[in-house]
C-alpha cells in the first residue's frame, strides 16, 4: 500500500498537559477518518501534519518529507490542502477573492491561470454562483464550502480536513460527504470528526484516538469487529454494561461484556468506539451505565 | 447539480427577463445561460458589419461585461435580443472609435450579383412592403447608412465611426437615401 | 412591432451567417432574429463552439474578478504586481477602520497641541504608536482570520510579515509626518518620533519571535508610554522632554531589535511557527 504519512510517538505538549503522548498513525491514499472525543488531541494532530505545529518529539515524515527541515516543509506545502477547525476568512473580502488571496499563497502567481484555478475549486464545491458575494454575506454551510474550496487548491496529495462536518445540517452534511468521498479519490486525505456516521459514510480507514494516542487502526468494518460478540438487547438495563440506552418500546441496546445467554446484536462502529473508550465515552449519548 | 439535459430543459423554460434579474443579482450562472442563448446570433450579426473576427470576440466580450454591470437597468420584458443588440452594436461603434477598421464591409460585387429569389422577396415583402424593393435599389454605400441608423438605430454620430466615413457624408448619404425612397415609395 | 408569420429556414440562415445574403435581405433576416428566440437558435451551428468557450472564458475573467480595490490599484500605479497587491490588500490594518482611526487619533493630537503647547507632547507620545498598532493588527492568529489557513502555505510567513510591515509603517509614517508639520512650533517635531516609532515597530516584530505579534505589540506600548509620560511629566518643552533621554533608548532599542533580526534571520521562520 502507498503511505504517505507515517508518525511515531508524536508528542506535544502544553505546559503540563500533554495533548499528543506518543500517537501514532500511518495513512495511505483515500480517506483516514480520525475519531475521537473533544479533547482527544485530533486538532492538535491535525495541525502538526498541516506543518503548523512543530511536533515536540517523534518521528514524522510526509510524501517522504522531514517536516522539521524547512525544504522539507516547503516541500509539503505545495502538496498539501488544509481546512482547519473554524477556517476563517476576511469578511470583507468576496469568496473570490479569499480563495484567490490562499491561491497567492500557494505560489499560483499568474494571475489568469490563478483565476481560472479559483474558479475551478468554486465550482467543485458548488460556489461558483457565490463568487461575487462577500464572505460575510455567506451562510455558515457556504463559509464551510468555502474553506474546502481552498483547500482543494493546487491538486494536493494530502488533504487535511479539522471537523469538515461541523456546523452543517443533515443535507449539507451529505453534501459534503459525497465531496470528500470524491476529494479522497488518489489522494491522502485526513479528517477529524467525532461523528460515527461520518466515518462510515465516506472512510477507508479510521483511527480512533483518545487522550493523545491511538486506540484503533484498521478500516471501518475492522473497526466494527471489535465490538463483535460484545452487543446485546435486553428489556431491562443491564448496569455492568460498558454503554446501554434505550431502543424503541423498552428495549436496550448495551455494549460490553454480555451475560451468559443474552441475544447478542451484530455490531456497529458507534458500538465499537464507545468499547474502546470506555465507560466515559457514553457522555452525551442520553443514559449511560 | 443538474444533468445537462435537466438543465437544458430549465433553461428553456427562463425568460431572458428573468435571467437578467438573477444577473442582476450577481449569478454568473444566468449571465452562462444568456451567454449560450444569444452570443451565436450576435457573432455572426456584429461579423457582418466587422470583418475582423478577433475584433468581434472583444465586442461580444465586451457586450456580455457590460450585460453583467447593467443587467439591473433592463426593462424590455421577456426577451432582450433587441436590448443585447443594442448593447452590441455600440461596443462596436466603440471599438471602432479606440481603433478605425481598414473598411466597413460593403456587398462584394459577387454578392450584388447574386439576385435575390423570387420568393426570398416575397417573404421580405411581408414583414416590410415595398421596402424591401426600394432598399434593393439603393447603392451599397446609401443602403448602409440606412442600415446603420434606421435598422441598427444608431446616431449619425455612431453610424460615422461603424462605417468609418465622416458624420458629414452620413448625413449627406441619408438625404440622398431618402430622396431615392421617397421617390420609389411614392 | 408585432411577431412574425414566417420564420427563417435553415439554408436561409446558412446564406446569411455566411456573408452570402444580399444586404436588404440580410438586414430582414436581423429585423426578424431580433423579436424571434426560435430562428436563434437556427445560428448556433454557424458559429463554432470553442470560439464561444474562448470569448466566454474571457467575460468570466472579467465578471468574476471584481473589480480592484482603491488599494490595489494604487499599488498596482506604483509597481506593485498583482500578487503582492492582493496580499497586501488582505492586510487587516489597511482596511478603512484602521485608516479612520489614524486619522482620528492625528486629528485629536493636533487640537490637543493647539489649544495648549503642551499638547504637543500628546502627538509625541501617540504619534510612534500608531505603526506600532498597525503591525499588531497586521499579522498574526489574533489579527488574521485566515492565518492559520496561510501558515499551512508554501509562502514565506516571515516575508509575509516584512511585506505587511512595511507597508502598514508608510501608510502610518506618511500622514503622521504631515500631521507634525501642521503643530505649532518646531518643524524637527514631525522628525522627532519617528526614532521611537520604528524602534516600536522593528522592536515588535522583534519580539514576535518569541511572542504573539499583538502581545509583544501591548508589550512595548506599555514601555513606551511608561517611559515618555514619566519624561514629559516634569519639563517645560515637551519637544525637548521626549527629544534627548527617550530618543536614545529609542535609537539603542531600534540598533538592538534590528540586530537581533539580522543575527536570527536564519530561524525567523522556525520562530514565528511557535509563537503562532
Amino acid at each position: 500500500m502507498n503511505t504517505t504519512i507515517h508518525a511515531t510517538g508524536l508528542v506535544k505538549a502544553y505546559g503540563r498537559q500533554r495533548a499528543l503522548d506518543g500517537l501514532d498513525l500511518h495513512a495511505r491514499t483515500g480517506v483516514t477518518g480520525l475519531l475521537g472525543p473533544n479533547g482527544a488531541g485530533k486538532t492538535t494532530l491535525l495541525r502538526v501534519l498541516a506543518t503548523v505545529l512543530p511536533a515536540d518529539a517523534g518521528g514524522l515524515r510526509m510524501l517522504d518529507q522531514d517536516p522539521r527541515d524547512p525544504a522539507g516543509r516547503r516541500h509539503i506545502r505545495r502538496r498539501l490542502g488544509y481546512l482547519p477547525q473554524d477556517a476563517g476568512f476576511h469578511r470583507g473580502f468576496t469568496a473570490f477573492e479569499a480563495v484567490d488571496y490562499i491561491a497567492v499563497l500557494k505560489e499560483h502567481t499568474a494571475a489568469r491561470a490563478r483565476h481560472d484555478e479559483v474558479r475551478r475549486v468554486l465550482d467543485l464545491v458548488g460556489l461558483a454562483d457565490v463568487a461575487t458575494k462577500k464572505v460575510r454575506a455567506l451562510s455558515g454551510g457556504m463559509r464551510q464550502r468555502l474553506g474546502l474550496a481552498q483547500a482543494l487548491l493546487g491538486r494536493p496529495e494530502v488533504l487535511v480536513l479539522d471537523e469538515p462536518t461541523v456546523g452543517l445540517d443533515p443535507e449539507q452534511r451529505m453534501r459534503f460527504r459525497d465531496l470528500v468521498s470524491d476529494a479522497g479519490r488518489g489522494r491522502t486525505v485526513i479528517l477529524s470528526t467525532h461523528q460515527t456516521e461520518d466515518v462510515a459514510a465516506v472512510c477507508t480507514d479510521v483511527v480512533v484516538v483518545k487522550g493523545g494516542r491511538s486506540l484503533f487502526t484498521g478500516t471501518p468494518a475492522e473497526l466494527a469487529e471489535v465490538a463483535t460478540g460484545r452487543v446485546w438487547v435486553d428489556d431491562a438495563r443491564d448496569p455492568r454494561a460498558v454503554a446501554a440506552w434505550r431502543v424503541g418500546a423498552g428495549h436496550y441496546h448495551h455494549v460490553g461484556d454480555p451475560p451468559a445467554g443474552a441475544e447478542l446484536i451484530a455490531p456497529s462502529i458507534e458500538d465499537a468506539y464507545l468499547l474502546l473508550l470506555g465507560p466515559q465515552a457514553g457522555e452525551g449519548m442520553g443514559e449511560v451505565a | 447539480m443538474l444533468s445537462t439535459a435537466e438543465e437544458r430543459h430549465v433553461d428553456e423554460q427562463v425568460t431572458d427577463g428573468a435571467l437578467l434579474s438573477a444577473v442582476a443579482q450577481g449569478s454568473s450562472a444566468a449571465l452562462e445561460v444568456l451567454y449560450r442563448r444569444h452570443a451565436s446570433w450576435l457573432i455572426v450579426r456584429l461579423g457582418r458589419r466587422c470583418a475582423d473576427p478577433a475584433v468581434v470576440d472583444e465586442v461580444l466580450q465586451d457586450t456580455f461585461v457590460a450585460v453583467w454591470k447593467g443587467a439591473g437597468k433592463f426593462r424590455g420584458g421577456d426577451d432582450a435580443g433587441a436590448w443585447l443588440w443594442g448593447i452590441a452594436i455600440r461596443r462596436l461603434v466603440d471599438a471602432f472609435r479606440r481603433q478605425p477598421p481598414a473598411a466597413y464591409p460593403l456587398e462584394s460585387a459577387e454578392v450584388l450579383g447574386t439576385r435575390e429569389s423570387a420568393e426570398d422577396l416575397v417573404l421580405l415583402g411581408v414583414e416590410h412592403g415595398d421596402l424591401a424593393g426600394a432598399l434593393h435599389r439603393l447603392s451599397p454605400e446609401l443602403r448602409a447608412a440606412v442600415q446603420a441608423t434606421v435598422l441598427d438605430g444608431l446616431t449619425t454620430r455612431e453610424a460615422s465611426r461603424l462605417l468609418g466615413v465622416p458624420a458629414g457624408t452620413i448625413k449627406t448619404r441619408m438625404m440622398r437615401a431618402r430622396r431615392v425612397l421617397r421617390k420609389e415609395l411614392a | 412591432m408585432t411577431a412574425s408569420q414566417w420564420h427563417l429556414d435553415p439554408d436561409l440562415v446558412r446564406r446569411y451567417a455566411d456573408g452570402g445574403l444580399g444586404s436588404v435581405l440580410a438586414a430582414s433576416v436581423e429585423q426578424h432574429l431580433v423579436s424571434c428566440p426560435d430562428c436563434r437558435t437556427l445560428l448556433d451551428p454557424h458559429v463554432g463552439a470553442a470560439r464561444l468557450d474562448t470569448v466566454w472564458a474571457d467575460v468570466l475573467e472579467r465578471v468574476e474578478q471584481p473589480p480592484r480595490t482603491v488599494l490595489e490599484r494604487m499599488l498596482g500605479a506604483i509597481g506593485v504586481d498583482d500578487p503582492t497587491a492582493r496580499l497586501v490588500a488582505a492586510t487587516p490594518s489597511l482596511r478603512g477602520a484602521w485608516i479612520a482611526g489614524v486619522t482620528l487619533v492625528l486629528g485629536l493630537a493636533l487640537v490637543a497641541a493647539y489649544a495648549d503647547p503642551q499638547g504637543v507632547g500628546l502627538y509625541l507620545v501617540l504619534a510612534p504608536l500608531l505603526p506600532l498598532a498597525g503591525v499588531a493588527l497586521a499579522y498574526g492568529p489574533a489579527a488574521d482570520p485566515a492565518f492559520e489557513i496561510a501558515a499551512a502555505t508554501p509562502y514565506s510567513q516571515v516575508r509575509l510579515l516584512a511585506l505587511r510591515t512595511a507597508f502598514v509603517v508608510t501608510t502610518t509614517m506618511l500622514p503622521a509626518t504631515v500631521a507634525g508639520l501642521l503643530l505649532p512650533g518646531s518643524p524637527w517635531i514631525a522628525v522627532a518620533w519617528l526614532v521611537p516609532g520604528l524602534a516600536l515597530t522593528v522592536g515588535t516584530v522583534a519580539l514576535s519571535t518569541r511572542l504573539a505579534p499583538h502581545l509583544a505589540a501591548v508589550a512595548l506600548a506599555v514601555a513606551w508610554l511608561g517611559v515618555s509620560l514619566r519624561a514629559l511629566a516634569p519639563r517645560r518643552d515637551p519637544l525637548l522632554a521626549v527629544s534627548s533621554p527617550v530618543l536614545l533608548a529609542s535609537a539603542l532599542v531600534l540598533a538592538t531589535a534590528v540586530a537581533v533580526l539580522v543575527v536570527r534571520r536564519r530561524d525567523l521562520a522556525e520562530l514565528l511557527r511557535r509563537t503562532s
